[in-house]
């Protein structure tokens, strides 16, 4: 099969939610939930659901450890996850430049 | 130039205030020092104020913004900003202090212009923030701290009033950062 002109969009990473993440991740090498929740502007809900998701696709690796008797569970990109961002701002480039003027 | 989003992210980091509130609580007990003849407080004053930033980070900005580890670049890129900027600080400390020698040395009225040294030797630690934090507030801050030097060694204030004029500012603004941060966060935890 011949290859699109124009190529295909990840759904799963498109999503805005997940997207938004994935792109501040992407930016450190990781952040524990209560940042992102700040820096991304999400629900604590909608968070929550979107690290599940992205965790269970192995796009991103959660590690969690003790600080001051709190548990705190941070965040990073996996090396799927940065592949696929990888890939997907490829691709992006490709649409973004296959528009006219 | 328009700063990278990850540039933007790493100077929204110290836009907490406590690094101002920590800096500008030393300066002031540096000046108190030289108020009270007492010019080594900064050897004491330092490293209190390095752990107190710690702390208050830790204690009071990281439960509510969270915490982040900037990437390999960003971290090896500041930790040579600083070490350049340790090895250049001692170099012009120690020029500083071998200027002023010789100045009292051939001339003993020259007192007056040594009197601004300790502030500016703080403006120019406030000039290495700047540039270590990507923040414009903390070159403005040395800015005003070299001016009030200059205006204690016109109006012969001594070296105190420009460290302790310096100190209330950049103490006062880190304050008032660190209370609209978190009017902020309770404002956050409001509409959750």
């Amino acid at each position: 099969m011949a290859r699109p002109i124009v190529p295909a969009i990840d759904s799963f990473l498109h999503e805005p939610a997940r997207l938004r993440v994935l792109v501040f991740l992407g930016m450190v090498e990781s952040a524990d939930f209560m940042y992102l929740l700040r820096q991304t502007g999400l629900s604590r809900g909608n968070l929550s659901v979107q690290m599940r998701r992205l965790e269970a696709a192995g796009l991103v690796e959660a590690a969690k450890r003790e600080v001051d008797g709190r548990l705190r569970t941070t965040y990073a990109l996996s090396k799927d996850g940065k592949a696929a961002l990888r890939s997907y701002k490829e691709t992006m480039q490709e649409i973004l430049a296959a528009i006219p003027g | 130039m328009k700063p990278s989003p990850e540039t933007r992210l790493f100077r929204a980091h110290w836009q907490d205030g406590t690094l101002d509130l920590v800096a500008g609580g030393s300066v002031l007990l540096i000046g108190i020092g030289y108020l009270f003849e007492q010019m080594l407080a900064e050897i004491v004053v330092v490293p209190l104020a390095l752990a107190a930033w710690v702390i208050l980070r830790r204690r009071v900005v990281e439960p509510r913004a969270g915490h982040v580890q900037f990437a390999r670049l960003r971290r090896r890129r500041s930790a040579r900003e600083l070490l350049a900027t340790v090895v250049v600080g001692i170099g012009l400390g120690a020029l500083c202090v071998a200027l002023v020698l010789r100045a009292r040395a051939a001339a003993p009225t020259i007192s007056d212009a040594v009197d601004a040294v300790p502030a500016l030797l703080v403006a120019v630690a406030a000039l290495v923030a700047a540039g270590l934090t990507r923040t414009w507030r903390f070159a403005l801050y040395a800015l005003v701290i070299a001016a009030a030097a200059a205006g204690a060694v016109l109006l012969e204030a001594g070296p105190a009033m420009p460290l302790l004029l310096g100190g209330a500012i950049v103490a006062g603004t880190g304050g008032l950062l660190l209370a609209r941060f978190m009017a902020e966060c309770r404002r956050g935890e409001a509409a959750e």
